[in-house]
């Protein structure tokens, strides 16, 4: 067999993908506080899809998943109940669905919402306002399979400002959040699929210096991931140089 | 006669004193009774519920038991679940402590002094609600859970022996993609459920598919047939449909005709 004969599907599924760029999903709250998802438009033009397939739109918050049916693709609607309620690490899944056969004809699968008050929609560790979070500052609660969230203290006064501008604040609170959540990657594997969270968590590996083998699997001892967290913590500390940055404000807040 | 008692639930003390019980249990040593625990009132504090329980309550299998604290529960578990269900995930929690404790309870019943490979910790035992991949491993808190949320087919899923956990509730329980799933689970009980047998898993049906490669064959070539068709292979070939079709959407007719030819002589 010569390299010239060898084939490779790249679409097993023949699956249209609809790109991430052709809606977003905003978390956005209510008059009295409740959050609910919204969309503006779900552009579907130029796939060239039948006009009377069936569009829905799934919500995956770990175990929970929910079905909203938005009408079909030459006439859509919008679900007027969108509340999530206390629902966290929110994952959504777009589905155009072919009405005899229900074979998905095309889909958007794994999208993120973007958070309230986030601008950074890629960003590592998507942080969010909590007011339940009762005596602690700040959580990450870790759900299998599912991206990691920093959740702030909403009733710690300027907590919002402190986690993005404090140099002090970051130097803390960061290491830390970071340990929890690359275990969590570690304990978390997926495919390759560029579209996971994951895939950020390798490049951002990648990009301080470590090779795909040296990521100790799920199975690997303990000891071994601590190891490694060790060594890409340090490596990405002393990359940003938190701690310098940290030192220099605290010696000029003596010295105002 | 019945020894009925107040619904308990173990405090942090009660809960190190039955993990060391257990660990004792697993080394074949058995001087330390479960009563010691029970009622020494350093170990257990009062629960919200009012129903009581019999201690020398024996079940036939662990969806007897759970059929049994879920009608002792009834009327009252959904008002504490915040607290004592799966969503406490707190590792002190109350959760861990009612849960540990109904294992505490039953557990002369539910330990396996016979089984071949005992269990490598104590998770059976001790509810873990914060390790996301295994909380359901509980002996009392996972059938429970089937009969409460997934009724329709917790009998199917729960092992129809008392002292053994079962590989149906590992193939499914941790796996959303199929207990989100109406069409799924009804397709697991079209094809696992014997009918002829209270609706218990039909045998075979949970052996497991050799997933290392040099095992797949036979001495003579062919390839072996253990796990065709069964729970852990409906677990994968279902993540596969569900990229090519809308599963919500289906009868489970359909969905176990696309699961292909191994899925089908498990229908009657």
């Amino acid at each position: 067999m010569t390299a010239n004969s060898i084939t490779h599907t790249t679409n097993p599924t023949d699956v249209i993908k609809i790109h991430k760029q052709r809606f977003t999903i905003d978390i956005e709250k209510d008059f009295d506080g409740n959050k609910y998802f919204d969309y503006k438009e779900i552009n579907l033009k130029g796939l060239e899809l039948d006009r009377t397939a069936l569009v829905y739109l799934y919500l995956i918050s770990g175990q929970i998943e929910i079905k909203f049916d938005l009408g079909t693709v030459n006439r859509p609607i919008k679900p007027s109940n969108r509340f999530i309620g206390q629902l966290r690490g929110l994952k959504f899944r777009l589905l155009v669905v072919d009405k005899d056969t229900q074979r998905i004809i095309a889909s958007a699968e794994h999208v993120s919402a973007k958070s309230l008050n986030q601008d950074k929609r890629d960003s590592l560790i998507p942080v969010e306002t909590d007011s339940k979070l009762g005596n602690e500052i700040w959580k990450l609660p870790l759900i299998d399979g599912a991206q990691p969230i920093l959740y702030l203290n909403q009733k710690y006064p300027y907590v919002e400002n402190l986690i993005a501008n404090d140099y002090q604040t970051v130097a803390l609170i960061y290491p830390q959040v970071m340990r929890l959540a690359l275990m969590h990657y570690i304990n978390n594997p997926t495919d390759n699929a560029t579209d996971a969270w994951q895939y950020k968590w390798y490049r951002f590996i990648k990009e301080h210096g470590f090779n795909k083998t040296e990521i100790p699997s799920s199975e690997s001892a303990d000891s071994m991931k601590f190891e490694f967290i060790d060594k890409v913590i340090e490596k990405w500390l002393k990359n940003i140089d938190i701690f310098s940055l940290a030192v220099t404000a605290i010696n000029n807040r003596k010295s105002e | 006669m019945a020894r009925d008692k107040q619904i308990m639930a173990l405090n942090k003390l009660g809960i190190d004193k039955f993990r060391g019980f257990i660990e004792d249990r697993m080394k074949g040593n058995t001087s330390l009774s479960v009563d010691s625990i029970i009622f020494n009132s350093d170990c257990v504090e009062e629960t919200p519920f009012k129903s009581k329980i019999d201690l020398d309550q024996k079940f036939e299998d662990r969806f007897e038991l759970a059929e049994y604290l879920y009608e002792a529960l009834v009327n009252e578990y959904s008002e504490y679940k915040n607290k004592y269900g799966l969503e406490n995930k707190d590792i002190d929690g109350k959760s861990v402590g009612l849960w540990s404790w109904f294992a505490l309870v039953y557990f002369e019943q539910l330990y396996d002094y016979d089984a071949q490979h005992k269990p490598e910790n104590d998770v059976h035992f001790i509810f873990q609600p914060n390790k996301g991949q295994r909380w359901y491993r509980h002996s009392v808190f996972t059938p429970f859970y089937l009969v409460d949320e997934h009724h329709d087919i917790a009998r199917v899923l729960i092992s129809s022996k008392i002292a053994t956990y079962g590989q149906m509730i590992e193939s499914t329980v941790s796996r959303n993609h199929v207990m989100n799933s109406r069409t799924a689970k009804e397709s697991i009980r079209k094809l696992y459920a014997d009918n002829n047998n209270n609706g218990n898993s039909k045998k075979g049906c949970s052996s497991q598919p050799e997933t290392k490669k040099e095992k797949q064959l036979t001495k003579d070539g062919a390839a072996k047939t253990s796990g065709f068709g069964g729970i852990e292979r409906f677990s994968l070939e279902l993540q596969k449909i569900k990229l090519t079709h809308h599963i919500q959407g289906l009868d489970s007719s359909s969905l176990i005709n696309l699961m292909g030819d191994e899925f089908k002589h498990w229908v009657e």
